[in-house]
């Protein structure tokens, strides 16, 4: 009976079936200009007015102050000169020391206190002279703005804006607004107190006889940084913002003795010609204005140590940096500077030389090992000594798939196991590492998925590509290496020898900031010590040619003037 | 047209190439089929007929600062004679340069890929030399410079990694087939220099004239160098060079090379190399092609006067039916067109050009005098 009532309810009251979706609704606006327009619209007014309230109003509504919960506004009554007016205070809650705002800021306006009580004269005879009878004073009225800037506010950095635009671009950096009414002018205390994180020991480029410092996320903390170790006043940090809508502070530092001119201008004119809306990091800044944004070789150099940054200043280089990023970016580079670990700078030019050897040799190892290895099973079989082809023909006896399937099978399976140990958290990392090496090791080979000599090949690889410094580098040698199995794969030597010329061909044709990519050696310049091997550190008299510096020399002829006093 | 200065290396890498090529090739094996067994004596004849050469073309440019030899027939002729000598230019470029390819498919053809039509490896080849112009010319003449001294130093181990069967004996007889065939006719072997073609085109895209005397005689002698070793090195490794065969004497002489017990055949690197000096060349014989039409014709764009050449020459490089005819062009077109165009040609115009010039100078300071006397 129940069922017959069910089915009944069910015929004449369907179950609704409606499910919730939700999709955006399509966007009307065909163009970015509007969007920019209701943010920085055009109505808005530009300058500050003297009236407390309205300059109170406008921000209320600018920053939503209804609906935003950490922008604050401090009502107060201000003392001067014994006259009290009405102020206000503005800032972003976590951006701020309260206690510096407390301490520094609010105390001494609005507590009476000599210096605001004082009821002086109102004008203040600046000069006096008599002539002919005739006291002609030289007289300075009463400012406000003079008195309170002056007086009331006992803070290192105070700017007076007149401006709204510089009043919320200062309130968004985190310093707090102070607003009195009847003056159109606001005060820009700097009284920022975020959290930050500590300099730290860097991560990614690591060193055994250097620095020990990272750069941070904060920009005056890395600028800092740079000039502890370069204590030079031709140090140039020039600020300048980036991204309409985020305004992210950005320091282009420069030996403004050393670096190039033109190469300052000319990094200064890409940053000034970025129509962007937001620039978070410095990556993002680097894919912006690198030569060839369409290549996949790096043309910018990033690093997180200032040591690093700071000789490659010395050197005439540019370093920008980005607020809220840990890597600086270093430029013009070349590719020698790829292959260049932080760690040359501080080791004797022996042991620098032979790093700098091992890691050529890593390069090419990862590049072309595997296509070489395709190349040479399929087509060039006689280049193997006969005991090792024999070897290689029984391992892989049992093997079902052919060479290119089995080696990119463990290519993709080593990108795999290198991609989901970076995301997974540290603890899990070593674990996948192990069971990685374990499946694609020896199971596999057990199993004849794949054959133990490729399992060597690709190992190898995968170690000569960690001996590459740069992270996009090596980044680069992996998309490339894909490139030389396949034409390995289809027409053995021929293939990779064709890739290569294309690849030399590409490397030929890039330039970072207007320097040849493969420079100093094609365009041949002066190497002045300063090419791929190091000669030692007495021998390095002069500034790489190609850099077009200033200063050609970085050290006298004779450096060691203990040594040989008598030379000139 | 866009303005291409090279440096010194630069241009001496332009000249290396061209001759790395050759040496890669036949021309050994014809070089010793005029001479046989005097052909080291031979070639250092030639070397010093060479310096010879290159001391009067220098001399002869000497009035011609930052001028071609387009530009000289321009001055000798007009525009009718320097249409016709850039003509004349473009063909024997056009003609070494298919030919070369030719005979590079073929012996690619030979050592490893018999399946594969000449047709679809000439295609791939060209096909990257367009992908490569992409890139721009002056690209391309940096990337050489990497690659042609590679290459010259590739056949520098190969000549030398085989001293080991070197044997003294073979330059017997010294004089080979005879006093007359070293030094008279064997004169003609100075095809070989045939990469020198170069400097007729060169002083315009220099970055200092001046260096052009230098340039020219430090390429000459690097060649120089190059041809007699390798030479020196196919004579004194082999008894008899069999002209019938198919494949490069180097490469023959690559595969004779052993280091140690585990690398017994590394002629698999040499052609690795090999590929690399061939696509270079292709691109910078390409190179001058389209900079003398670009001069005659004041082509703006580069790219599709590149891609019109490069149809060209994969049709002229089919044309051949057979090996036979390969070799004909090789050893007889190929040399012919080297002496009566770059030694006769070029040299007799630069001369009559430098005899105009005196005139011209001799007329122009009479004309001043009798105006300063007036």
């Amino acid at each position: 009976m129940n069922k017959i009532f069910s089915n009944l309810k069910k015929l004449f009251y369907p179950t609704n079936n409606h499910k919730y979706e939700f999709s955006l609704p399509d966007n009307d606006t065909k163009t970015n200009e509007i969007v920019n327009d209701e943010i920085n619209s055009k109505n808005d007014p530009k300058n500050i007015f003297p009236v407390l309230n309205i300059n109170m109003d406008f921000l209320k509504t600018k920053y939503n102050l209804l609906i935003n919960s950490d922008i604050s506004v401090r009502e107060f009554i201000l003392n001067a000169r014994n006259k009290q007016y009405n102020a206000f205070l503005i800032y972003i809650d976590g951006m701020v020391d309260t206690n510096i705002i407390n301490d520094f800021v609010l105390e001494p306006l609005m507590l009476r206190n000599r210096a605001n009580t004082y009821s002086g004269d109102e004008t203040r005879i600046v000069s006096e002279a008599v002539s002919n009878n005739i006291t002609i004073r030289r007289v300075r009225k009463f400012d406000l703005v003079d008195y309170i800037y002056n007086s009331l506010v006992p803070q290192n950095s105070v700017k007076k804006h007149t401006a709204f635009k510089d009043v919320i671009s200062d309130i968004n950096m985190g310093n707090c607004l102070l607003f009195v009414d009847t003056i159109a002018t606001a005060f820009s205390i700097d009284a920022k107190g975020f959290k930050q994180r500590s300099i730290e020991s860097p991560k990614n480029e690591t060193v055994i006889r250097g620095s020990q410092e990272a750069f941070t996320e904060v920009i005056r903390t890395n600028t800092s940084m740079i000039r502890r170790l370069i204590n030079n006043e031709n140090l140039v940090i020039e600020n300048i913002s980036l991204g309409k809508i985020s305004q992210t502070k950005c320091a282009v530092c420069y030996m403004k003795d050393i670096a190039n001119d033109d190469l300052v201008a000319e990094v200064k004119y890409r940053l000034n010609n970025l129509d962007i809306d937001s620039i978070t990091a410095s990556s993002q800044l680097e894919q912006l204005i690198e030569d060839n944004s369409k290549s996949s070789l790096p043309q910018i150099l990033s690093t997180e140590r200032p040591d690093k940054a700071a000789n490659y200043l010395l050197a005439g280089r540019v370093v920008i940096i980005v607020n809220g990023s840990p890597y600086v970016l270093i430029m013009p580079c070349v590719f020698v500077d790829f292959l260049s670990s932080p760690e040359d700078a501080n080791l004797k030019y022996q042991y620098a030389n032979l790093l700098k050897l091992v890691r050529a040799i890593a390069l090419f190892i990862t590049l072309l090992l595997p296509g070489l290895y395709v190349a040479i099973t399929n087509f060039h079989q006689e280049i193997i000594p006969t005991e090792l082809l024999f070897a290689i023909v029984a391992s892989r006896e049992s093997v079902p798939f052919p060479i290119i399937v089995e080696i990119i099978a463990m290519e993709i399976s080593f990108e795999l196991i290198r991609e989901a140990s970076l995301r997974v958290p540290s603890p899990i990392g070593t674990t996948i590492g192990i069971i990685g090496a374990l499946i694609l090791g020896q199971a596999a080979v057990e199993a004849s998925i794949v054959s133990p000599i490729l399992i060597i090949i690709i190992a190898i690889t995968g170690i000569t590509s960690f001996a590459i410094p740069d992270f996009y580098l090596s980044f680069h040698l992996r998309i490339a290496r894909f490139a030389y199995i396949i034409a390995g794969f289809l027409i053995g030597f021929l293939g990779i020898g064709i890739a290569l010329f294309i690849h030399l061909i590409i490397l030929c044709s890039l330039k970072s900031f207007g320097v040849s990519y493969l420079s100093p050696y094609i365009p041949k310049t002066a190497k002045n010590g300063k090419a791929y091997f190091l000669p030692p550190l007495w021998n390095r008299e002069k500034r790489s040619d190609f850099l077009n510096t200033k200063r050609p020399y970085s050290q006298h002829r004779i450096s060691m003037k203990w040594k040989y006093p008598k030379e000139d | 047209m866009e303005n291409k200065k090279i440096g010194n290396f630069q241009a001496i890498a332009l000249i290396l190439i061209i001759i790395v090529n050759h040496l890669l090739l036949g021309t050994p094996k014809n070089l010793i089929a005029q001479t046989g067994t005097g052909t080291i004596l031979n070639m250092i004849y030639v070397f010093f007929l060479s310096i010879i050469f290159v001391f009067i073309l220098v001399k002869l440019f000497n009035n011609f600062k930052g001028k071609d030899i387009l530009d000289v027939s321009e001055f000798l002729g007009g525009k009718i004679l320097k249409v016709i000598v850039g003509i004349i230019f473009i063909v024997y470029f056009s003609l070494i340069l298919s030919t070369t390819i030719r005979v590079i498919v073929q012996n690619l053809q030979i050592i490893y890929f018999d399946n594969l039509h000449i047709c679809l490896l000439t295609l791939i080849i060209l096909s990257t030399i367009a992908i490569v112009y992409k890139f721009g010319s002056s690209t391309v003449i940096r990337c050489n410079s990497i690659i042609a001294p590679i290459a010259a130093v590739a056949i520098l181990i190969i000549a030398f990694s085989n001293i080991s069967d070197f044997s003294l004996d073979r330059i017997y007889p010294i004089l080979g087939f005879g006093a007359k065939e070293l030094f008279i006719t064997g004169a003609s072997n100075i095809f070989a220099y045939s990469g020198l073609a170069i400097l007729f085109f060169i002083m315009p895209m220099l970055k200092d004239t001046n260096d052009y005397k230098k340039i020219a005689f430090t390429a000459n002698i690097t060649i120089g160098i190059l041809i007699v070793a390798s030479i020196t090195s196919i004579v004194l490794s082999f008894p008899f060079i069999d002209r019938t065969s198919n494949i490069s004497s180097l490469y023959m002489e690559s595969r004779d090379i052993s280091y140690w017990q585990s690398s017994q055949r590394i002629d698999g690197i040499f052609v690795f190399s090999w590929i690399l000096a061939l696509l270079s060349y292709i691109s910078v014989a390409l190179f001058f092609i389209v900079t003398i039409f670009r001069k005659l014709t004041h082509a703006k764009k580069e790219f599709p006067v590149v891609l019109a050449f490069i149809n060209i020459i994969y049709g002229v490089t089919l044309i051949p039916k057979s090996i036979e005819t390969v070799r004909f062009l090789e050893e007889v077109v190929f040399k012919y067109a080297n002496i009566s165009l770059i030694i006769v040609t070029g040299l007799i115009l630069m001369i009559l050009a430098n005899i105009k010039y005196y005139f011209q100078n001799a007329k122009h300071k009479k004309e001043v005098s009798i105006n300063n006397a007036q």
